[in-house]
């Protein structure tokens, strides 16, 4: 079986023989999930509604799951995004984490600039479905005037109790995280980007973010062949994450340190 | 009771004393910690009691040394008849909750404290990336909607930068390009190698076997898959350290900015610790176990948010020894509550009140703060503090020295895992001045 890039390969054996078990059909889970998704139809670029959903496999084990569940999925992530008449892209995603127990529902509107800028206010609702007395939180975030060339980032809960999340310089492009799956579009041509602000889930200012090209990885699934062209995503506070896109634009895989993201639908 | 102060305990796992940038570390960026260094007094000579999660957790929660309670490694049992802080200040009318990582062995947290959030299977040792963002938001919906009218003591529980154990473990069965060869980074945007990186191959039998030997390590699969480390590699296992580190800033950075517009502001007392450090290259070494001195260290901040405790501000105490045992006393001794017979730790609050007239609060310059300190204190103290490695070794660390004894076994194969049959015998007491930190990282020294 050939192998996968070393950025998303998890598939590596273990002491533990029940474990090995698990992670070695991690190669095979992963082929399995994007084959099927690469066979479909690809979103055109240009569609002005168009949505993306990833299954969530763990690239560890241990700690994660329960003993005797052999389900790799630990959750699944829905993208979905529209442009209106006024070039403003309206997000909303859902992400399910079965291993933390919380889901999360975010809705924000960006900026159909490259790099996404974050526009108007935005939503966060999370439900934790594990146990212990906190059940969901509610947040509205907003960007506030500038104020000596400075605009702050806050959020406020139901209850009105304000959490500034921080800062950043009136001319500094802040975008979502989850918008970076139609920033990286626009860089193929082996163009990085650097000193991006990046709020991550809208909540987490990450400032000096850098997009690095990365080497063009070759995808093989049975007899088919795919070439993915590669990003390096990092900044404070963000270790590195690697992300792998179709010719056609569409992130096919994305990996962070303990989850790999792998396309399981689109529609448009 | 109802005029005792809020506790607030945030805790992170395995950062090293000097992960920090406002002690001066300039490759690490931790605006949040920062601010409770500013708002706070930091404790440069804090040491938990076993560089192991469980066992330093153990101790926090008891006050006793992990080989008092039960917990000298991780899967340890706890002894059932020693009371925890959450029992302790339950009893006495406070409030206490736990949330995030709680990994003390054979002690159900739910039965010593309120279960604010743990995951959806109690978070074990590891997963920073899927717990501590959940852990926030649990926090930040409890400081907003607590309405009890008794004082609370929340522990939080943050896993990062614990993480960098799972970059690691993905180095055991693959190879992976360093950064600059990945193109993602250049060469002088690495930390530079630690200047202790090279370590002495005379270093005692504990530090070899957890280090060194892939027959004796507990991770003897990182050990192999790192074996043809560059030095670049190894400056970027540093690096990725920092951005753990930052990640989990962040996460305090919320948590902080929530309290700050919160009604607890003005009653609520901060500590921030570590569980236990993380060598990051030092010694050539990855995370800890050992006696090395980045993996006992670690950082201990006292601090508020307001005027109305008497908590000084921007001061680095470096004059005193902390220990993990320390916690329980002195949160106990904020809380008004009489600290059980037994407990081994000292209760921090005097020294913590005990000049803030006296130090020049907006003074960093540390030598003049120790000999300010030095002259007026008549607070007795400690002048050691000691730390455990499961049942393998002691150390006695000391203004001038570390004193190291190690437990040796009869035969090596004896050695693991030490609670299958081990037979243990004493050597004798390795003395050794054992390292020197992290030479410029190192703050104001």
């Amino acid at each position: 079986m050939n192998k996968l890039h070393w950025s998303v390969d998890y598939s590596y054996s273990s002491k533990l023989s029940r474990t090995k078990q698990i992670q070695e059909n991690f190669q095979e889970e992963f082929k399995k999930i994007l084959g099927d998704s690469l066979s479909s139809s690809p979103i055109d670029f240009n569609a002005k509604r168009k949505t993306h959903r990833y299954t969530l496999l763990p690239n560890f084990w241990s700690g994660f799951k329960s003993g005797e569940d052999t389900n790799l999925n630990i959750g699944q992530v829905s993208i979905e995004r529209q442009r209106d008449e006024s070039e403003i892209w309206r997000y909303k995603i859902e992400h399910e984490n079965t291993s933390s127990g919380e889901a999360l529902s975010l809705n924000f509107y960006c900026d159909s600039k490259p790099a996404r800028p974050l526009v108007d206010s935005w939503q966060i609702f999370t439900k934790n479905s594990a146990d212990g007395s906190y059940n969901s939180l509610s947040l509205t975030g907003k960007w506030n005037e500038q104020i000596n060339g400075v605009r702050s980032v806050k959020m406020t809960t139901a209850n009105g109790l304000v959490i500034v999340a921080g800062s950043i310089k009136h001319n500094e492009t802040l975008t979502c995280n989850w918008a970076i799956f139609d920033i990286l579009p626009l860089l193929r041509e082996s163009i990085s980007m650097d000193r991006l602000a990046i709020l991550d889930d809208l909540e987490v200012l990450k400032k000096d973010c850098y997009i690095k090209p990365l080497e063009a990885w070759v995808f093989e699934n049975g007899n088919e062949k795919y070439t993915f062209t590669g990003f390096c995503v990092f900044g404070k506070g963000l270790p590195p994450t690697y992300w792998w896109l179709t010719e056609n634009g569409e992130v096919a895989v994305m990996s962070t340190m303990l989850t790999t993201y792998v396309l399981n639908g689109r529609s448009s | 009771m109802a005029d005792n102060p809020n506790i607030l305990f945030i805790n992170t796992d395995q950062q090293t004393w000097n992960a920090v940038s406002a002690y001066g570390n300039p490759y690490v960026h931790t605006p949040y910690i920062d601010q409770l260094q500013k708002n706070g007094i930091s404790f440069m000579k804090s040491y938990c009691t076993d560089p192991v999660c469980a066992p330093a957790r153990a101790s926090w929660v008891t006050g006793l040394y992990t080989s008092e309670n039960g917990v000298p490694f991780n899967g340890g049992r706890m002894h059932d008849d020693i009371p925890d802080l959450g029992q302790i200040l339950t009893s006495n009318g406070y409030h206490a909750i736990h949330c995030g990582k709680w990994h003390v062995e054979d002690r159900p947290m739910r039965k010593s404290f309120h279960n604010l959030y743990t995951g959806k299977r109690d978070i074990g040792a590891c997963g920073g990336e899927y717990y501590d963002r959940v852990s926030t938001h649990a926090v930040i919906d409890f400081l907003d909607c607590y309405d009890e009218t008794i004082p609370f003591y929340l522990q939080v529980g943050l896993v990062n930068p614990h993480d960098i154990c799972e970059y690691l473990h993905n180095h055991e069965h693959k190879s992976i390009p360093g950064p600059v060869e990945q193109g993602i980074l250049a060469v002088e945007d690495l930390p530079p190698l630690p200047k202790n990186f090279k370590y002495d191959e005379r270093e005692i039998l504990l530090q070899k076997m957890l280090h060194r030997d892939e027959e004796t390590s507990i991770h003897a699969p990182i050990l192999n898959g790192i074996r043809d480390w560059t030095e670049n590699q190894w400056r970027f296992l540093s690096w990725n350290h920092y951005r753990f580190v930052e990640a989990v800033d962040q996460q305090i950075g919320l948590i902080l900015n929530t309290l700050q517009n919160s009604r607890f502001k003005n009653n609520t007392l901060i500590i921030f610790a570590a569980d236990h450090g993380e060598s990051s290259g030092c010694h050539q070494a990855f995370q800890k176990f050992s006696l090395y001195e980045e993996s006992i260290h670690v950082p201990f901040i006292v601090a508020t948010l307001n005027d109305q405790l008497d908590v000084p501000k921007g001061v680095l105490d470096t004059e005193h020894f902390v220990s993990g045992v320390d916690l329980v006393p002195t949160v106990l001794d904020y809380a008004g509550i009489k600290v059980p017979g037994g407990v081994q730790g000292l209760s921090l609050k005097p020294l913590i009140e005990r000049k803030s007239t006296d130090i020049d609060s907006k003074t960093k310059d540390c030598e003049k703060h120790e000999k300010k300190t030095s002259a007026e204190n008549t607070i007795p103290w400690r002048d050691f503090v000691y730390v455990e490695s499961n049942f393998w070794g002691r150390a006695i660390v000391t203004e001038r020295f570390k004193y190291i004894m190690e437990y040796r076994p009869k035969q090596k194969e004896n050695f693991f895992p030490p609670w299958t049959g081990y037979r243990l015998y004493w050597i004798g007491t390795a003395l050794r001045y054992s390292e020197r930190p992290m030479g410029n990282e190192k703050p104001c020294r």
